[in-house]
C-alpha cells in the first residue's frame, strides 16, 4: 500500500490539535514503513515521544487503502484513554475491550461485526481467555491487517517484566504470516531485552531507537525505614511542591493507606489500584489537575501521558531499574523541572522478594496439581481444585495459568475444567523459572544500588538500560529534605490508631457446601454477621509487637491491649449496643482469646459467656491453604451452648482473623441457637476482602 | 514432533487458503478452497516458477489477478488474509499437543502423496508420534454394530499385530476400530487412528494419553480438530486408512451398504493400494461372503506373530490362486506385471516426489504404469483380444481389461464386439 505524505501529516494534525504539527524524529520514517509493509517493525522510544500517533496514523493509512482493522496488544489499557481521544480526533475509531468496560462490551462487539472498528485495543489478558476469543476475536480473526504490540520488552523472558501472557503473543507473533503488518513498540529495552525481541520478531525486525535521557528529572533518593517516617515526609513535601504528581507504591494496601493518611491531611489524594472503580474519573482528575496525586500502584501504567506530571514519588523501591526508569519517566515531559524521589523503607526487599518467590509456582504446587488431574479424566475447575488439593486458590489459578501457556502445554482447559494434554512438562519450564529468578535477584540488588547512590542518578539508569550516558546537566531546582517533621510523625501514629480495618464475614456458604452442618449455597439474611473490626492497623509497630508477643511467647493479651481494644469499641460504637460477649474457643490455646475477651467483657461492663464450643480436634487454620480447606477444616468443630446464649447482640471476639469461616460458623451457630446480632472483633485481620 | 520446529511459509500458506480453522463459533465468512481447486492453484504457481508462499507477497497476488485461472482472486485474497486467524488456531492447537503438516513438509506422509495423488490432502493435523504415519501396519475395519463375538475376534487381531510388532491402523470408529486398537495398546503395540472429525477431544481423552506419550500411538485426520463427525467425512477417511497400511482385514461389513462396504469396494476394484483380506472364520455374513466373492483374500488366520507377519509380507497369497485381481499388486507375484515397468514407474514417482512433488501430487504410480502400458501396447497394430494383451503384458486378464477399458474412456482405442477386441484410433 503507498504512503501518503500529506495524508499522513493532515492526521497528525487533527489528533494533536495543533495546525502546524510536525513529526518527532523517527514517526514519519516509522508509519512509512509499516504502511508500505516493508517488514515488521520495532520502536523503542521513551515515553511521550508519540508511539501511539505512529499505529493510529498506520491505522487510518491502511483503512483508507481497504484494509480490514488493526489489533492492539497493551498490558495496561488505561495509558489508552487519552490517546484513544486522539485517535477519535484523527477519524480513527478505536475500541477497547477490557476488564473495565463490561458494560460497553455488547456494543463494542456489535461495531465489529459491523467492520465499524479501525483499531481493537485489548490486554494480553483478555488475549489468553478462552471466551473472548472464541466468541469476540474470532469473529475479525480472519480480517485483521496489522497487530499492534505495545510493551513489547515484556515478550522477552530476559525482560525485567516477563510477563506470562505475553508468552501466548510471542507464539502469535511467530506464526503470524508474513503478510500481516507487525509493529512493536517500547520505552525501554536493554540489549539482551533486543536479542530477544530479534530471535521471537524474526532476524528482518527493523529497529528505531531513540535517546533514554529525561534532562528536566532531578532525580533524588531518601532513606527513611520507618513507616511512619515516609508518611509524614510525604505530606511534609506534598504541601511544597507546585503542580500534581504521582506516588507510587507496591502494595494496594499501601497505596490505601498512603491516600488515606495524605486525605486525613486534608492533601487531595486518591488512590488508584487494580481495585479501584473509577479509574478512568481517577485518570481525568489527574490529567485536569483536579487532584494533588494519585496513589497508585503499578496499575497506573506504562505510557500514562500527562506532560505536565510535576513529581513521581516513590514510597517504597520497585524490584528493578526498568520499571524505575518507566515510572519516574513520566514526570516532567513538558516541564523545565520536575522531581523523581524515591524514598526506601525497610520493607520494601521484604515485599519484593516476596513478588520474586511468588511468582513462579513450586514443584510441589505442579506435582500436586498435575496428581490431582490425573485422578479425573474428565477434568477439574479451579473450585473442585481448591477442594482436591489444600494449595491456594491464586496459586491455584497461577499454576494452571502457567502450566497451559507452556509450549506444549501439559494441561489445557475444556470449557470450565482444566484436562491433562497427551503433552509432559519440560524441563525447560524450570530451567526458565530459575533463570528468571536469579534475573530478578539481580535487578533487586541493581536497585539497591541506586538508592545508595549519593549523585549520578540518571547516569546510572541510563547505563543500566544499555542507553548512551551523557553528562548530563541538572535541572534548576533544589533536592527536597531529607527528613520528616517530628510534629507530622506525631500525626502519623495517631492516624495509624484512628483507622481500621472492617471484617465481613462470608453470605455464601463454600462451593460443595458443609456437610457436616447441612449447609449450601447462600448465608441466610438472619443469620449473617454484621461487619466487624480489626485493632491492628498496618504499619503500627507497637500493636503488631503486642499482639505477637502475646500470643507466641506469653500465652496472654497485654492490659495495653484491652485498653486499646476498649478505645476502639468507644470510636466504633456498633448499633444495636452489644449486651453480652462472648468468643471462639480454642483447644489449643483454651485460655488466650477467653481470658482477653473476658477482661474486655469487664471493661466494657458487660457479661462475658462461654456460649461456644470446640467439638472436634481439627489442624489449625492457617494450614489451610485455600477458602474451601478452610471452611471444610471448622467444618463440623463448633457447637453452641444454647442455656448460655443471651437473646441480645453480642460481640464475638477472636484474636486473629484469616479465611473468616470460623466467624460465619460461630455467628450462624449463635443465631439460630437464639441469639440478637453479633459483631466480630479481632486483634487483627489478614482478611483483604 | 510437536509444532516446536516452525512452520515453513508454505505450510501456512497451504493452511490459510484449505484450513476453514475452526477457532470459534463463528461461522467461516469464506469458503477454504477444496483439495481440487487448491491443487488447480498450485499447478498454476508452479507453471509461473511460484509456490504457496508467495502469494503472501504482493507481487504475486497481482499476478494472480491478471491469470486466467478460474478460481475466484477475490476469495484467495480474502482466504491469505486470515493470518491472525491462522496464529489463534495454531495456538490453540499446540495447546493441546496437536500437530500439522502440510504436503509442503518433509514429514507428510509419502504412503499419502504415493497412493492417493490428488485426492491426498493438502493438510494433516495430528497428535502423537508423526513417525508412525510411513511405518505401515495391518488396516482393520468394520462395523460399528457388531455381535460381542467378532468384537472378541478384532481384540485378538489387535493382541497379534502387537506381539508381530505391527501397527494398527483404523478408523477409530467404535465397534471393531476401537477393539482392535485398544488390545493393540493395551498389549505395548502401537496403532494409528485416522479420524474422521473431533480430533481435538480424541487427543485430549484420558484413554488415549498414556499411548501418546509413549509414542505408540498417533491420532491423525485431514480434518480440522474441532470439525464434528460427519458421514461424508468418514467415507474419505477410509482411504486414508487404506493408504496408510501394508495391508488391509475387513472384520465385518454391511452388504451393499455402509462405509466398511464402500470402503472396501473401492479398494478392490479401483484404488488397489494394499492386499484386501476378508475374515474367513466365525459366523458367516452376507456383507464378508460378498467381499470374498468379489476379490477379497480370505484372511488366512495366522497364530503365531511370525506367520503374522508373513501375511502382511504377502507370503500366504501365493497360496491363494482364487484371487486373481489382486495379484498384480504383489510384487511377489513375478509374472504379475513387467518388473522393469514397475520398477521405472516407481522410480521415477519416487524421484518426481522429492523434486517437486512439494504442494501438488506428480502423477500417480498407477497413472506412470498406465502411460508405460499405453506405450507398450502402441508396436501392435491390430485388434487384440484381451488375452492376447494379459499374454503379451504377462498380466491378468482382469488387469488387462481394466486398462482397455480407460484406453477406451480416454477415447484412444475403440472396442469391437463379437468377438471382443480393443483397436487403437490412429
Amino acid at each position: 500500500m503507498d504512503y501518503i505524505t500529506r495524508r499522513a501529516l493532515e492526521l497528525l494534525r487533527l489528533g494533536t490539535g495543533i495546525s502546524d504539527a510536525t513529526f518527532r524524529e523517527g514517526q514519519e520514517e516509522a508509519i512509512r514503513y509499516v504502511v508500505e509493509g516493508r517488514g515488521r517493525l520495532l520502536v523503542v522510544q521513551k515515553t511521550g515521544w508519540g508511539k501511539s500517533n505512529v499505529y493510529f496514523i498506520a491505522t487510518k493509512l491502511l483503512r483508507e487503502a481497504g484494509a480490514g482493522p488493526a489489533l492492539l496488544i497493551s498490558p495496561l489499557l488505561s495509558l489508552m484513554r487519552n490517546q484513544i481521544e486522539a485517535a477519535e480526533r484523527m477519524g480513527v475509531r478505536a475500541l477497547t475491550i477490557n476488564a473495565g468496560n463490561k458494560d460497553e462490551w455488547t456494543c463494542v462487539e456489535g461495531r465489529l461485526e459491523n467492520d465499524e472498528v479501525d483499531i481493537l485495543l485489548i490486554s494480553p489478558e483478555r488475549l489468553a481467555n478462552d471466551d473472548f476469543r472464541e466468541r469476540v476475536l474470532a469473529g475479525i480473526a480472519a480480517r485483521i491487517a496489522m497487530l499492534v504490540i505495545d510493551e513489547a520488552h515484556c515478550i522477552s523472558d530476559w525482560g525485567h517484566d516477563f510477563r506470562p501472557d505475553y508468552r501466548r503473543i510471542e507464539r502469535v507473533a511467530r506464526t503470524l504470516p508474513a503478510n500481516i503488518r507487525l509493529l512493536a513498540t517500547t520505552a525501554t529495552a536493554n540489549d539482551r531485552v533486543m536479542d530477544d525481541l530479534k530471535a521471537v520478531l524474526g532476524p528482518n525486525l527493523h529497529v528505531l531507537r531513540g535517546e533514554l535521557n529525561r534532562p528536566s528529572l532531578l532525580l533524588q533518593t531518601i532513606l527513611l525505614p520507618s513507616l511512619g517516617d515516609r508518611l509524614a515526609w510525604l505530606s511534609d513535601q506534598l504541601a511544597s511542591i507546585c503542580g500534581s504528581g504521582i506516588i507510587y507504591a507496591l502494595t494496594i494496601r499501601d497505596a490505601e493507606q498512603v491516600a488515606r493518611w495524605l486525605r486525613s491531611e486534608g492533601l487531595n489524594a486518591q488512590c488508584y489500584t487494580s481495585r479501584s472503580r473509577n479509574r478512568k474519573g481517577l485518570e481525568q482528575a489527574l490529567l485536569r489537575n483536579r487532584v494533588k496525586a494519585l496513589v497508585a500502584t503499578t496499575a497506573l501504567g506504562m505510557g500514562f501521558d500527562k506532560p505536565d506530571l510535576a513529581f513521581v514519588i516513590h514510597y517504597q523501591t520497585p524490584g528493578s531499574v526498568v520499571h524505575y526508569y518507566q515510572q519516574v519517566g513520566r514526570a516532567g515531559r513538558a516541564l523545565k523541572s520536575a522531581y523523581g524521589v524515591l524514598l526506601s523503607g525497610t520493607e520494601d526487599t521484604e515485599i519484593t522478594s516476596y513478588f520474586i518467590n511468588s511468582a513462579f509456582p513450586t514443584r510441589d504446587e505442579v506435582g500436586e496439581v498435575i496428581a490431582a488431574l490425573e485422578n479425573e479424566p474428565n477434568g477439574l475447575s479451579i473450585s473442585q481444585l481448591c477442594g482436591a488439593i489444600n494449595v491456594s486458590k491464586k496459586r491455584i489459578e497461577q499454576t494452571t495459568k502457567l502450566l497451559s501457556l507452556e509450549s506444549p502445554a501439559p494441561i489445557a482447559r475444556q470449557g470450565y475444567k482444566w484436562q491433562l494434554t497427551a503433552a509432559q512438562l519440560s524441563d525447560e519450564f524450570w530451567e526458565r523459572v530459575e533463570r528468571l529468578t536469579a534475573l530478578r535477584r539481580g535487578e533487586q540488588r541493581q536497585m539497591q544500588e541506586f538508592v545508595a547512590l549519593k549523585s549520578g542518578h540518571m547516569n546510572f539508569l541510563i547505563q543500566a538500560l544499555d542507553g548512551n550516558p551523557e553528562t548530563t546537566e541538572l535541572p534548576d531546582i533544589p533536592p527536597l529534605p531529607t527528613k520528616p517533621q517530628q510534629e507530622t510523625v506525631r500525626r502519623v501514629a495517631e492516624f495509624l490508631r484512628r483507622t481500621r480495618l472492617p471484617i465481613k464475614p462470608h453470605k455464601k456458604w463454600p462451593d460443595g457446601g458443609l456437610p457436616r452442618y447441612g449447609l449450601r449455597g447462600f448465608v441466610r439474611i438472619e443469620h449473617w454477621a454484621e461487619t466487624g473490626r480489626a485493632l491492628y492497623q498496618w504499619g503500627d509497630a507497637h500493636l503488631s509487637r503486642l499482639i505477637r508477643i502475646g500470643k507466641y511467647e506469653h500465652n496472654y493479651f497485654a492490659d495495653d491491649l484491652v485498653s486499646e481494644s476498649f478505645q476502639l469499641l468507644l470510636e466504633w460504637n456498633p448499633q444495636p449496643t452489644p449486651t453480652w460477649v462472648t468468643c471462639i474457643p480454642s483447644r489449643r490455646h483454651p485460655t488466650l482469646v477467653r481470658d482477653f475477651a473476658s477482661r474486655l467483657a469487664t471493661e466494657l461492663g458487660l457479661p462475658f459467656r462461654d456460649a461456644l464450643v470446640k467439638i472436634d480436634n481439627r489442624p489449625q487454620q492457617k494450614g489451610m491453604a485455600n477458602s474451601i480447606q478452610q471452611a471444610r477444616n471448622v467444618d463440623g468443630s463448633l457447637d453452641a451452648v444454647s442455656d448460655l446464649i443471651i437473646p441480645g447482640p453480642v460481640l464475638l471476639v477472636d484474636d486473629m482473623v484469616d479465611s473468616r469461616w470460623t466467624l460465619t460458623i460461630a455467628t450462624w451457630l449463635l443465631r439460630t441457637h437464639g441469639c440478637g446480632k453479633v459483631f466480630p472483633f479481632a486483634l487483627a485481620t489478614t482478611a483483604t476482602d | 514432533m510437536v509444532l516446536d520446529a516452525e512452520l515453513s511459509a508454505n505450510t501456512k500458506a497451504i493452511l490459510l487458503l484449505t484450513a476453514p480453522l475452526v477457532v470459534g463459533k463463528s461461522e467461516n465468512s469464506v469458503r477454504p478452497l477444496s483439495p481440487a481447486e487448491y491443487y488447480q492453484l498450485v499447478y498454476w504457481l508452479r507453471q509461473h516458477g511460484r509456490e504457496p508462499a508467495d502469494l503472501l507477497e504482493r507481487q504475486t497476488g497481482d499476478a494472480l489477478d491478471k491469470s486466467e485461472l478460474r478460481l475466484d482472486h477475490e476469495r484467495i485474497g480474502q482466504l491469505i488474509q486470515r493470518g491472525f486467524l491462522l496464529s489463534q488456531a495454531l495456538e490453540h492447537w499446540q495447546a493441546r499437543a496437536i500437530w500439522v503438516v502440510s504436503r509442503a513438509d518433509p514429514r507428510y506422509p509419502n504412503r499419502f502423496k504415493r497412493r492417493l495423488g490428488k485426492n491426498a490432502p493438502p493438510v494433516l493435523y495430528g497428535c502423537g508420534d508423526a513417525e508412525l504415519l510411513d511405518s505401515g501396519g495391518l488396516a482393520v475395519v468394520g462395523s460399528r454394530e457388531v455381535p460381542k463375538a467378532l468384537l472378541g475376534y478384532s481384540e485378538g487381531i489387535g493382541q497379534l499385530a502387537a506381539a508381530a510388532k505391527c501397527i494398527i491402523v483404523s478408523g477409530e470408529a467404535r465397534g471393531v476400530d476401537q477393539a482392535a486398537m485398544r488390545r493393540a495398546l493395551a498389549e505395548g503395540g502401537r496403532a494409528i487412528g485416522v479420524l474422521a472429525g473431533g480430533l481435538e477431544n480424541a487427543a485430549m481423552a484420558r484413554k488415549y494419553r498414556d499411548a501418546l506419550l509413549d509414542r505408540r500411538l498417533l491420532l491423525v485426520s485431514p480434518y480440522d480438530p474441532r470439525a464434528r463427525f460427519n458421514v461424508g467425512n468418514a467415507m474419505q477417511r477410509n482411504k486414508l486408512v487404506y493408504a496408510l497400511s501394508d495391508a488391509g482385514l475387513i472384520v465385518e461389513s454391511d452388504y451393499n451398504k455402509g462405509g466398511t462396504w464402500t470402503g472396501a469396494i473401492e479398494q478392490l476394484n479401483r484404488l488397489r493400494f494394499v492386499p484386501v483380506f476378508a475374515r474367513s472364520d466365525g459366523q458367516a455374513s452376507q456383507g464378508i461372503e460378498a467381499l470374498l466373492r468379489k476379490g477379497a483374500h480370505p484372511w488366512p488366520n495366522p497364530q503365531t506373530p511370525s506367520d503374522f507377519q508373513q501375511v502382511l509380507d504377502g507370503k500366504f497369497l501365493a497360496w491363494q490362486t482364487e484371487s486373481p485381481r489382486q495379484a498384480a499388486l504383489l510384487p511377489e507375484e513375478e509374472d504379475a506385471v513387467p518388473p522393469s515397468a514397475v520398477d521405472e514407474a516407481r522410480e521415477v514417482t519416487i524421484r518426481e516426489a522429492q523434486a517437486k512433488d512439494a504442494y501438488a501430487p506428480a502423477e500417480t504410480p498407477s497413472d506412470q504404469l498406465f502411460s508405460k502400458v499405453e506405450q507398450l501396447l502402441a508396436s501392435i497394430n491390430t485388434p487384440t483380444s484381451e488375452s492376447e494383451v494379459a499374454a503379451y503384458l504377462h498380466v491378468t486378464k482382469t488387469q488387462a481389461r481394466d486398462w482397455l477399458k480407460r484406453l477406451v474412456r480416454d477415447g484412444k482405442y475403440k472396442r469391437l464386439e463379437k468377438p471382443v477386441r480393443y483397436d487403437r484410433i490412429l
